[in-house]
């Protein structure tokens, strides 16, 4: 899978998650960039990103991820 | 899930293993379950102690695909005892049908210590009990709605080893008395269901159950890929509670019930009874299905096969099963689909509670497309459909999900068996009158008795065909209608020289000054075309006089199954006051002094 279409889907789960339509992202983006991110939906995302890529988060990475940037490696990493 | 593009037809989720992939088709299967016609609108409010956003995701998957559209509330995590015992405004606005209570041996903060003694574990089992039949409680009260609450899981580790489960202190052993105690509580608590995911733990392999990453990660319980496991089972009792459970087993015969084909190989050369693996294990399937009967599923047949070679099969000496132990037997060589139409008028059942079970795929296939609404079971084993498989594959398609077995379950088989033989004398009676007579019936009409108050609820949920307004009861609510005063509600029980039909008829009206309108009137389809319902009418009509009432209202809400009583106001005298756009009808009657009595063919006491 590229990077570009890792970065699509991860876009599709968050518009799904937050219930919002005009999400565009970066490698830079990051949940303080999205009020409705907070702490709750960030579980959400995390467990579908999981289960859509059919992959898992290391538990050290999920607690240094900082930007969509950190989690396309983490996915690239692992699949 | 490999038809995953198709639009899954009813049950289709339930008829196959559940896969611990199909999140990944969630979404998109969502939005073509939710485009069906006629869904069951329900509220569930999921109480965790974990998170469960992911279980409310699968379940919504399996109950649109069991035709419930549900809306959820799910409360913080973790926050599930609070907002219990403290209320919760959110959760007291949500006014749940379900409430389920969702927590896993992860939750249980108070254990047994290894420095613990018999006594102080004895006390923790009794505390830890009775913190929840106090929720249990505070649910029934405040809310009055069904509670499902799942059991303990078995511990993810043991410090103990095998001594665990077999020392007190052990948690394993902790959990087990739980269990023991959690089981022992639906005794007294009919509006309790106990989800067994203590089993479920052991189907799917603790280590897939206990996912730690899971747990650490998102506090998420049980792990993400047995969350679609714990959904189905979920959603196989909520379609029980709405009286959604299927009914009846179709089976097919050759290599579905014994092994070869009669017709060729003979009841001789056919492969059944203890002398060979695959004998032993058609026999163990056909006792599986024997005890599927003996608990209230009905059996029938169809088969592509002489009717004399049929019979001939299940009269072989060593089959568990008889010719009797079905209600009917079709064996012809029409298509299968036509076979299992005639079943489902016969029995007088929606085609909807009927489960197929065949080995060839073929004919699955096509009962599939030609009847959408019949759930197909799938076996699956080393040859795609081998005998190894099939008990599996019906059991854990949780189809026949039972909530409680009440002694109308264990009777059920035989009542429509009854009714068979009622048919065959029907049809030596040309006049239907006389047919009714010779049955010498006797109904016993009253008002509602505690007695028969789970048998009313019962009733009052699966019941959908002789059914004015399809509202369901839950049991509080049914004993809060009995104590009330300004309700009429009238059972009745039909008996007849083949056999005692049980109590099969309530209706249940509300009066308001000198008005009483019916908000429930059903019959069991057992007693269709018997004039019950005239018996139960004269009955009603007697006592809205004894209450001062001079006039019956009456509502006709049309769903799918109901169009057998569309016009049962109508031919009751009822006028019909107005129409709304949904096809829902109001019927006024005006109940006067010089009443005459409609039924003539029920002696009634």
């Amino acid at each position: 899978m590229q990077e570009n279409d890792i970065v699509i889907a991860i876009q599709e789960i968050l518009t799904d998650i937050l219930g919002q339509a005009d999400i565009e992202l970066t490698r830079d983006s990051s949940a303080k960039d999205y009020k409705k991110w907070d702490s709750l939906a960030n579980v959400n995302i995390m467990m579908t990103i999981e289960r859509e890529f059919d992959f898992k988060f290391g538990l050290g990475d999920l607690d240094s991820m900082k930007n969509i940037g950190n989690i396309v490696d983490a996915i690239l990493k692992r699949s | 899930m490999s038809q995953s593009t198709d639009y899954p037809t009813p049950l289709q989720l339930f008829c196959r293993p559940p896969d611990p992939k199909i999140g990944r088709l969630k979404r998109q299967l969502q939005k073509k379950l939710s485009g069906q016609p006629n869904l069951l609108k329900k509220r569930i409010a999921i109480l965790g102690g974990s998170t469960t956003s992911e279980l409310v995701g699968m379940l919504e998957l399996y109950l649109l695909n069991c035709g419930i559209l549900p809306e959820f509330h799910q409360s913080e995590f973790n926050q599930y005892y609070e907002d219990i015992m403290f209320g919760s405004p959110e959760l007291d606005a949500f006014k749940p049908d379900i409430i389920y209570l969702h927590t896993t041996v992860r939750n249980i903060k108070r254990q047994p210590s290894i420095h613990s003694t018999r006594q102080d574990v004895d006390d923790l089992v009794s505390e830890t009990v009775q913190s929840f039949a106090t929720l249990w409680d505070t649910i029934e009260n405040k809310y009055g709605c069904t509670i499902i609450q799942n059991n303990f899981d078995p511990p993810p580790h043991r410090t103990l080893g095998n001594l665990d489960g077999s020392d007190p202190r052990g948690l394993t052993h902790f959990v087990r008395e739980l269990n023991q105690h959690f089981a022992r509580a639906i005794e007294q608590r009919p509006g309790l269901i106990i989800q067994d995911i203590d089993r479920l733990a052991a189907e799917v392999g603790l280590s897939s159950w206990h996912d730690p990453s899971s747990w650490f990660a998102y506090k998420c319980s049980p792990g993400l890929d047995a969350i679609p496991r714990l959904a189905h089972s979920l959603a196989g009792l909520i379609r029980t509670i709405f009286g959604k459970a299927s009914k009846c087993l179709v089976l097919d015969l050759d290599n579905t019930l014994w092994g070869g084909v009669i017709g060729d190989d003979g009841v001789e050369g056919i492969r059944l009874g203890r002398e060979t693996a695959e004998a032993s294990a058609f026999l163990a399937f056909q006792e599986y299905a024997k005890a599927l009967k003996e608990r209230g599923v009905i059996l029938a047949v169809c088969s592509k096969n002489e009717e004399a070679n049929a019979l001939e099969g299940l009269n072989h000496p060593d089959s568990a099963l008889s010719p009797d132990d079905f209600t009917i037997i079709q064996a012809n060589w029409s298509p299968k689909s036509e076979n299992i139409a005639d079943i489902a008028a016969s029995i007088n059942i929606g085609i909807d509670s009927l489960v197929f079970f065949d080995d060839n795929p073929a004919e699955r296939e096509i009962v599939k497309k030609q009847l959408p609404d019949v759930a197909v079971i799938e076996p699956g084993g080393p040859t795609g459909s081998d005998v190894s498989s099939y008990i599996a594959a019906l059991d854990r398609s949780g189809l026949f999900e039972s909530i409680n077995l009440s002694n109308e379950d264990l009777k059920r088989s035989r009542y429509y068996s009854e009714n068979a033989r009622r048919n065959k004398v029907k049809l030596a009676h040309t006049d239907y009158g006389d047919y009714l007579d010779s049955l010498e019936m006797e109904a016993e009409i009253a008002l509602f008795i505690p007695q028969y108050f789970d048998r009313i609820t019962q009733l009052t949920n699966k019941t959908n065909q002789f059914n004015l307004t399809t509202r369901r009861y839950t049991l509080p609510e049914i004993q809060s209608v009995a104590d009330s005063t300004d309700h009429i509600d009238i059972y009745g029980r039909l008996t007849d020289k083949f056999g005692d039909n049980g109590l099969v008829s309530v209706i249940l009206g509300k009066q308001l000054d000198s008005t009483v309108t019916i908000d429930l009137w059903l019959m069991s389809c057992r007693v269709f075309k018997r004039d019950m319902e005239l018996a139960m009418f004269d009955a009603f009509v007697s006592e809205a006089k004894k209450k001062k009432a001079t006039q019956i209202i009456g509502h006709y809400i049309p769903t799918p199954k109901n169009q057998i009583v569309s016009s049962l106001y109508e031919q009751l005298g009822f006028n019909l006051v107005r129409t709304e756009d949904n096809g829902h009808g109001i019927w006024q009657f005006d109940v006067a002094d010089e009443y005459s009595q409609k039924n003539t063919h029920i002696k009634v006491s």
